[in-house]
């Protein structure tokens, strides 16, 4: 089975960023973000689409899926 | 800084209270049911008002949000998020619990004999199943959400 990993957090401390910040920046709350950087909530692909283009960065270098065991 | 909700604060916030207010409401059903049933007390009656208090500051609190949110512009194309997916999981899971409910009704009533009530009428049947389609939304829906609480992000403090 697949898992989706992310780095926003990783990106959001090299933007200095709070969670808070990212979810008004791209028009989510703030508890989608956090679910979604825990890997709880696999969000749409527009939200994924608009937090890797406010990073300016391909989607890819935000989202990875690895393939399990 | 600016405080107020954005739009998918406000969202959330309207997914909450629409779970919050499914419990008072199937109080409302349930004290209903048993007052039909001729159930008539002094604690029944201070529920009765406790439930209609709770629900009537709760549809309060809900047209201020809706009202905050008609006021916040046009609705993005996507607004997919944490709290509208597992309002959604919660819809399903009472509909399948209900579903379940009265397929084996009969059974459960049956067993529920010792508490007198076999001779239901279906009016008050009703009432029961929806009361209980709407508790276990209600329950479902914070359970999830109390399942993905997160501590408070260090950086929100920073910033």
């Amino acid at each position: 089975m697949s898992a989706l990993h992310n780095r926003i957090r990783v990106f959001r401390a090299e933007h200095r960023m709070s969670q808070a910040d990212l979810a008004r920046a791209i028009g989510v709350s703030r508890k989608t973000i956090s679910t979604i950087e825990v890997g709880r909530f696999v969000p749409s692909t527009v939200i994924a689409l608009k937090i890797a283009r406010h990073f300016e960065v391909p989607v890819e270098d935000v989202f990875q899926l690895s393939d399990g065991e | 800084m600016n405080n107020q909700p954005n739009r998918a604060e406000l969202l959330d916030r309207i997914n909450t209270l629409m779970a919050a207010g499914a419990l008072p409401f199937a109080a409302l059903l349930l004290l209903d049911a048993l007052a039909d049933a001729g159930m008539d007390s002094t604690l029944l009656r201070v529920l009765d008002w406790s439930a209609k208090g709770v629900l009537a500051v709760v549809v309060v609190l809900l047209s201020v949000a809706v009202a905050r949110k008609a006021k916040s512009g046009k609705p993005a194309p996507d607004e997919d998020s944490y709290s509208a997916t597992t309002l959604r999981k919660a819809l399903a899971a009472s509909w399948v619990a209900t579903f379940v409910v009265l397929t084996q009704f009969d059974s459960l009533f049956e067993g529920a004999g010792i508490l007198g009530v076999v001779q239901l009428p279906l009016v008050y049947a009703g009432e029961i199943v929806t009361a209980f389609m709407l508790v276990v939304l209600s329950l479902t829906y914070f359970g999830l959400m109390m399942l993905a609480s997160d501590d408070p992000d260090p950086s929100d403090e920073a910033s």
